[in-house]
């Protein structure tokens, strides 16, 4: 009975063994087959079939993810890589010196999908529209039409970033049509009919959306002629549909990185298909509940972010994927730390001189220091779904172990990490710095270091009353130096204390075809670009 | 009979009704927001308190629990399951427009499974210790320890990128269906495989199926006639409990193969704490569920005529 016990022990394992290895050496050489072996679907003879067409691979529905929604609607206002204002519906605007008067010239011979005219009363409906759920909704005294291209905005009280709100795709312009019942601004969405460059003709849930080409669209048409946005939730499913041809564009349905940043090598080794990554200053960083301790020290929130060695985390965990972040946000951004000079470098032992000076000291011997008895033991939350950050979390805990520190990693659906984080119940929480069309890094009215915050439980990051002035200051003025000079010393205070432990650059990579030419990245995360693409 | 089915179909009703407000129960308690989880990912960003306060009032969230129950029973009992947070589309809408996908891949995923598992079951029992035998209990017992999804994309790699027989994701035609079927049918297949075996080793000792040889009766009567149709009592109640799952659907399975069913929907939904679809699903679910054991219950009887419903204590 032993023996026939240990046989089949044995025989089960070499047949697991057998398989594996039968499979996954037949796909040894799988890039340079899979250009040969053509995989016969409806979906791959149709590539063949039409020319300016192109098969987006997403993990989201095409009606949940915005990125998506961005080929279909506008927004009033665009935003640059860098946070600046640009023309979209809007084609001029002018600003009162107070900053309190919008005057907004509309673009002209703008028309919806479903043939209705974009004009002022359009803009003023989807502006009425929004702002019942929007910021800025008691800022704003009232909205005037001046005639059928200009709009204006009046504010009762100085608002800084109406701009870059409309920017977002929760402001995107509906035709008033698309609403049930039709111009209800308390109506919902019916129909997905936009301005945008491409435009909804068929939509199956969880499957496709196909888009075509809108030949009436204000701007430069698109050379595609259509894209079939296919919902693919597994990130490894849409990396071999890619490879079989199933797939032409990846990475571009979402806002994160959803391409794993362990597969993009041997996606860049595959000739047929080619690999582009970009920043959207996103950095991850580790938040500190600053009002706990002992993160209440300033010392040990610097410890930490000189004791970890980013550089190494970066090229061991992700090569040469992305870059070690070593400020709290993108110093590129408009109102980012371009005036920090010197960031949080690796210095192992300015960080266990913080810690002593800070009164925590290994009197026991055992490796993990100790204060008032107690042993330096913390806990890093990571919410599922933040990015990499399983491994990232227990690089740390390596690191933080060299200073004597034991960090203990809870790992927590997003639902309850986000509990657990309003009611201030954490340590160290593994967040992002976030990314336009909102201010980056915390520091504006709506940011999380700002302690009168209208943004969702950010009450136990650091917050401090001169900070909160500098950011009132920064964020009450229409005049741009003043603005500047004051973000620079909010940066100087904020780099001073170490409010969390900015890693590394959260890039996005897209990977495509290489009959697809001509793909640039959009100015935000949340927007996709399909404008330039061609297929050759 | 009529009156046994009237009763379960009396009780499925306080099943689903229960089965439906303890799901909304445990997830009223469990940690996170429905404003703060679909706002998030509907903005990209923590929303703002105004944001939150909207979505709040907008749906009733702020009211007591029970208040929040009682709107609900009250909105079922007028065939209403209410509208999703998340799309706002109405809950049934979004049931209907995913169940065809989910029924056509439990079906034939199931229909793979007894393919399998009752041929390979029987013969492994009736030729006990064999050659075959052991290569079958192998097989089941690696079909048991595969997780679907190592399966699932093992199965892609090959038949869509090295064969390129089958698409790699998708939905609509046979083909789309014949790799996501395969992993699943595989999963469910051992178990059943091992049962049937068991079951049917279990019945070839029993008195009657010596009595049944004593008698004479040719060998393929024994087994069929015997040995078979009471072999299958156990793997039928088991298929009826897999019928369930299956039918609530598959998550892991859709997900790799983009497959639309209802299963990855739902799962997304309690992520997203997005209460008129858990509890509206829960509660169609529950109803396969009680059906499928209703099934169940009644063939049994066909199975073995000794079991009787309408009997009522030894009568």
């Amino acid at each position: 009975m032993v023996f026939e016990n240990k046989f089949i022990k044995c025989t089960i394992i070499v047949g697991l063994i057998l398989i594996s290895s039968m499979m996954m050496g037949c796909l040894d050489n799988s890039d340079q087959e899979s250009a040969s072996s053509s995989v016969q679907t409806d979906a791959t003879t149709e590539v063949q079939q039409v020319d300016q067409m192109v098969m987006v691979g997403a993990q989201k529905d095409f009606k949940v993810a915005y990125e998506g929604r961005s080929l279909v609607f506008e927004t009033l206002m665009g935003v640059d890589k860098y946070g600046n204002p640009v023309p979209k519906l809007v084609e001029s605007w002018d600003v009162s010196e107070d900053g309190k008067i919008y005057t907004f010239h509309l673009r002209k011979g703008v028309v919806f999908h479903d043939g209705t005219p974009f004009n002022a009363k359009v803009a003023k409906f989807a502006l009425d529209m929004y702002m019942k759920k929007a910021s800025y909704r008691d800022y704003v005294d009232r909205l005037e039409i001046i005639d059928d291209h200009t709009l204006r905005v009046i504010f009762n009280e100085y608002y800084d970033t109406f701009l870059l709100d409309i920017a977002s795709d929760s402001s995107k312009v509906v035709s008033p049509l698309a609403v049930e019942p039709e111009w209800d601004l308390d109506g919902k969405i019916v129909e997905y009919v936009g301005t945008g460059p491409f435009k909804l003709v068929d939509y199956k849930k969880d499957q496709e959306a196909v888009l075509v080409r809108n030949d009436d669209y204000w701007g430069n048409n698109p050379k595609l002629e259509k894209v079939i946005w296919k919902t693919v939730p597994d990130p490894y499913t849409q990396i071999i549909a890619l490879k079989a041809g199933e797939l032409d564009i990846i990475g571009v349905g979402e806002h994160h990185s959803s391409i794993p940043y362990i597969e993009l090598a041997k996606l860049e080794e595959n000739p047929d298909i080619e690999v582009m990554i970009q920043s959207f200053g996103r950095y991850q960083v580790i938040e500190f509940n600053c009002q706990k301790e002992p993160f209440t020290d300033k010392r040990v929130r610097s410890a930490f972010n000189y004791g970890i060695d980013r550089e190494l985390m970066v090229r061991t965990l992700f090569a040469d994927v992305t870059e070690p972040s070593y400020v709290i946000t993108a110093p590129w951004f408009k109102w980012g730390p371009g005036n920090i000079e010197e960031g949080y470098s690796y210095n192992p032992e300015k960080a266990k001189q913080l810690l002593a000076e800070a009164g925590w000291e290994d009197i026991d011997g055992d490796g993990i220091l100790e204060k008032n008895g107690k042993p330096f033991v913390c806990e890093l939350i990571v919410p599922v779904g933040e990015a990499n950050a399983d491994v990232v979390s227990v690089f740390l805990q390596a690191e933080l172990k060299k200073l004597g520190v034991k960090m203990d990693i809870l790992t927590l659906e997003s639902g309850a990490a986000g509990d657990k984080k309003s009611a201030g119940e954490y340590d160290m929480y593994v967040h992002h710095s976030g990314c336009l069309p909102s201010i980056p890094g915390g520091v504006s009215s709506g940011g999380k270091y700002y302690s009168k915050n209208t943004n969702w439980a950010w009450e136990y990051a650091y917050h401090s009353d001169e900070l909160d002035e500098l950011i009132e200051t920064a964020f009450s003025t229409p005049d741009e130096v003043l603005q500047r000079e004051t973000l620079d010393e909010a940066w100087v205070l904020l780099h001073d204390e170490a409010p969390c432990i900015p890693l590394y650059d959260i890039v996005k990579p897209v990977a495509f075809r290489n009959k697809v030419h001509g793909f640039t990245f959009p100015a935000t995360m949340f927007e996709t670009n399909m404008q330039d693409i061609e297929i050759r | 009979m009529k009156k046994f089915i009237a009763r379960r179909l009396a009780i499925a009703v306080i099943v689903m009704l229960g089965a439906s407000l303890l799901s909304f129960l445990l997830l009223y308690l469990a940690p996170g927001n429905p404003a703060h989880a679909i706002l998030t990912a509907q903005l990209g960003h923590d929303p703002s308190l105004e944001e939150v306060a909207f979505f709040m009032a907008k749906h009733d969230l702020n009211n007591p629990f029970l208040v929040q129950c009682s709107q609900w029973l009250y909105m079922i009992t007028h065939v209403n399951l209410g509208m999703s947070f998340r799309t706002g589309e109405p809950v049934l809408v979004e049931f209907i427009d995913r169940f065809p996908a989910t029924f056509e891949l439990a079906s034939a995923s199931m229909l793979i499974a007894v393919l399998i598992a009752i041929p390979v079951g029987i013969l492994s029992a009736l030729k006990q210790n064999s050659m075959l035998d052991h290569i079958s209990r192998l097989v089941s017992l690696l079909g048991v320890s595969m997780p679907n999804f190592w399966l699932g994309l093992l199965l892609i790699l090959f038949f869509s990128l090295k064969l390129g027989w089958f698409p790699c994701f998708g939905y609509g035609t046979l083909s789309h269906l014949v790799l996501p079927a395969i992993t699943l049918g595989t999963g469910l297949a051992a178990p059943l495989m091992r049962l049937m075996r068991a079951s049917m080793l279990e019945v070839l000792r029993q008195d009657y199926i010596r009595t049944a040889r004593s008698k004479g009766l040719s060998e393929q009567v024994v087994m069929w006639k015997h040995g078979f149709k009471n072999a299958l009592i156990p793997v039928i109640t088991h298929m009826g409990m897999q019928i369930g799952h299956l039918l609530a659907g598959a998550v892991i399975v859709e997900t790799i193969f983009a497959w639309p069913g209802v299963g990855k929907f739902l799962v997304d939904a309690i992520y997203a704490r997005d209460y008129p679809v858990i509890q509206g699903f829960v509660l169609i679910i529950a109803l396969f569920f009680v059906l499928s054991n209703l099934a169940v219950d009644i063939l049994y009887t066909y199975l073995d005529p000794r079991i009787r419903y309408d009997v009522e204590n030894g009568k």
